[in-house]
């Protein structure tokens, strides 16, 4: 039976601290787009953070309800939810969103992907995401996934990848089916592949952050959150992680963050109430 | 390629938080964004026929020594296109209509023809609008039916190719993406961080943002941001989509700004003459070179008695 992700301390919530480790990926004064999906609580929370605290040029887009710059200070329940759209700037239509998403930053490489992170049913050692299937042989799979939503467009430029859960189960050495491309095979596949464009760059999981090595590709652990171990981390990773000679520990929330997330983000203490598990 | 690594890693915490908290404006000058837009090849348009023109734009640059440029125009255009091609800001146009409607022929497009200094791409609406579709998703080409079959255009336009249908293994025909460096919108409001509305718009706003690597918008007038919250689908392109912000009130002068002002029929008209006249260079100097900036152009347009007139034109009052 998993755990429930806990942090060292009963100060915060799991959810509250990847919210504020997640804006704080966004720091800068660069135009950032900071996307969530539709149940990415955690990335909205983050982007709408990192916009009161740290990236005033942040763009935050609301997927499901195709809006830009929502300023809501009470989290929606997800982001079709007509609460995400107060205070908006500007509604997009679909059609907008696989234009821009297909087209990607390849040419003019102009707005970075920054607070948005995607996930799966299953992710490798290379950043590969699987939501068709686990198990089987398709279409007779054994676990049937929700399908490959947009995520196509993975492909078209760099992307962060965002999980709830750390587990073998979830991080395994090679994804049973590719709904969104990662590095590939590792190496030059993905370059050679997709003219060059960057894939995955940082993974935040409910114990830890990795990133991927720079000519292999490989996912490598850069720090781990209080209250867990790199042993820890190893012990639910399905494949092998690369380890650093030195691991820091994840910084806690500071008491800023952590008043800026409860009384302008998210005063309904949803990312209390957000399960997050281990093993 | 090299965006990713901007944010691979974090900024150091104890130096995170920013000077101040404020969003970057992202307004410049008309004078700016003339040289930008002169700095480029290919610029797109927006509006129709003598509707909603990035005229203000399109002078900027003319002044700052735009030369052998492609253009490519919404489907219909009048002096959007032709006062570029009579300043020699164009080598190279995508051509649907250019004309004056009732008003007459397009006397610089018709010269540039007759002269052989304009390289016209004979289009249409559906090679412009599908062309800038496919371009803005980032799409290798827009298929049509084999409509063109019919047509003289398989053998005048090059730059329209025959493919096999994969479903259907008939004969159908492939328009190129159409991106462009730069596209220059007219807007009634903006606000300074790019959130831009058109009152009327035909649509290809939107695609020909997408498919552009660079943005301008010229507002009649920039708000503030309680004006665009007030209702978010009112925004035609999304201050992400743009790069710059120019305030030039009456931007689209002579042509109309939906809702906002009527056509200066008069100064077209004037425009026409000129032209036919002889006086082509005459008008360049008094309207495009000479005018100092946007307020001294609308002097020289007749002020604001003018504008006001314009503006009440739109009620009948």
């Amino acid at each position: 039976m998993a755990e429930i992700a806990t942090p060292g301390t009963d100060r915060y919530a799991m959810a509250e601290f990847l919210a504020i480790l997640i804006a704080r990926y966004c720091a800068g004064d660069r135009e950032l787009l900071g996307s969530g999906g539709a149940n990415q609580l955690v990335s909205l929370a983050a982007s709408r953070l990192a916009q009161l605290t740290v990236a005033p040029n942040l763009w935050l887009f609301s997927g499901g309800a195709g809006v830009y710059n929502s300023k809501f200070d009470t989290l929606p329940i997800s982001t079709w939810d007509p609460r995400a759209s107060y205070g908006a700037e500007c509604k997009i239509l679909l059609a907008d969103v696989v234009d821009n998403g297909t087209k990607g930053r390849y040419e003019g490489d102009r707005i970075a992907r920054g607070g948005s992170g995607y996930g799966g049913l299953q992710v490798d050692k290379y950043g590969n995401i699987n939501m068709i299937g686990i198990g089987g042989s398709y279409p007779k799979l054994k676990v049937r996934g929700p399908g490959t939503v947009g995520v196509l467009w993975l492909g078209s430029g760099p992307n962060n990848i965002y999980v709830e859960h750390h587990n073998k189960r979830l991080f395994v050495d090679k994804v049973d089916y590719r709904s969104a491309a990662g590095w590939m095979d590792g190496g030059n596949s993905r370059a050679e592949t997709l003219d060059g464009r960057d894939g995955p760059q940082l993974v935040w999981t409910p114990i830890c952050v990795c990133d991927f090595t720079e000519d292999e590709h490989r996912m490598r652990l850069v720090s781990v959150h209080p209250g867990y171990t790199v042993e820890d981390v190893v012990a639910n990773t399905g494949f092998e992680l690369m380890i650093p000679e030195n691991v820091p520990t994840t910084t806690p929330p500071t008491d800023y963050e952590l008043a800026v997330l409860r009384t302008h983000v998210d005063r309904g203490g949803l990312l209390k109430k957000r399960r997050m598990t281990v093993g | 390629m090299s965006g990713s690594r901007v944010y691979k890693h974090m900024i150091p915490l104890d130096q995170q938080a920013p000077e101040r908290l404020e969003r970057r404006s992202k307004l410049i000058s008309l004078d700016e964004a003339g040289k930008i837009i002169a700095s480029k090849t290919t610029v797109s348009l927006a509006g129709s026929h003598s509707a909603d023109a990035a005229m203000a734009l399109l002078r900027a640059a003319i002044r700052a020594g735009a030369k052998n440029m492609t253009m490519i125009p919404p489907v219909t255009a009048s002096i959007a296109a032709d006062l570029p091609i009579a300043a020699g800001m164009l080598k190279k146009l995508y051509l649907s209509y250019v004309g004056f409607e009732y008003l007459g022929l397009a006397p610089a497009f018709r010269k540039a023809a007759a002269d052989g200094t304009l390289d016209i791409v004979e289009a249409d609406e559906p090679f412009i609008i599908l062309g800038t579709q496919a371009a803005a998703g980032g799409r290798p080409f827009a298929p049509v039916q084999h409509l063109y079959e019919a047509l003289s255009l398989k053998d005048l336009n090059p730059e329209l190719k025959k493919v096999t249908d994969p479903f259907t293994g008939r004969e159908v025909f492939a328009i190129p993406p159409l991106k462009s460096d730069v596209f220059i919108m007219h807007a009634q409001v903006a606000d300074e961080y790019g959130n831009a509305q058109c009152w009327g718009g035909t649509g290809q706003e939107k695609d020909k943002a997408k498919a552009a690597d660079l943005v301008i918008v010229q507002a009649d007038e920039i708000v503030g941001s309680e004006v665009v919250t007030k209702d978010p689908a009112k925004t035609t392109i999304p201050g992400l989509w743009v790069d710059h912000v120019v305030h030039a009130p009456y931007g689209a002068h002579p042509t109309f700004s939906s809702a906002n002002y009527a056509v200066d029929e008069d100064h077209l008209k004037l425009y026409l003459q000129m032209m036919r006249d002889g006086a082509g260079d005459e008008y360049i100097k008094t309207y495009v070179t000479e005018p100092e900036d946007q307020m001294d152009y609308l002097e020289r347009v007749g002020g604001l008695r003018r504008m006001t007139k314009l503006r009440r034109m739109l009620t009948n009052a």
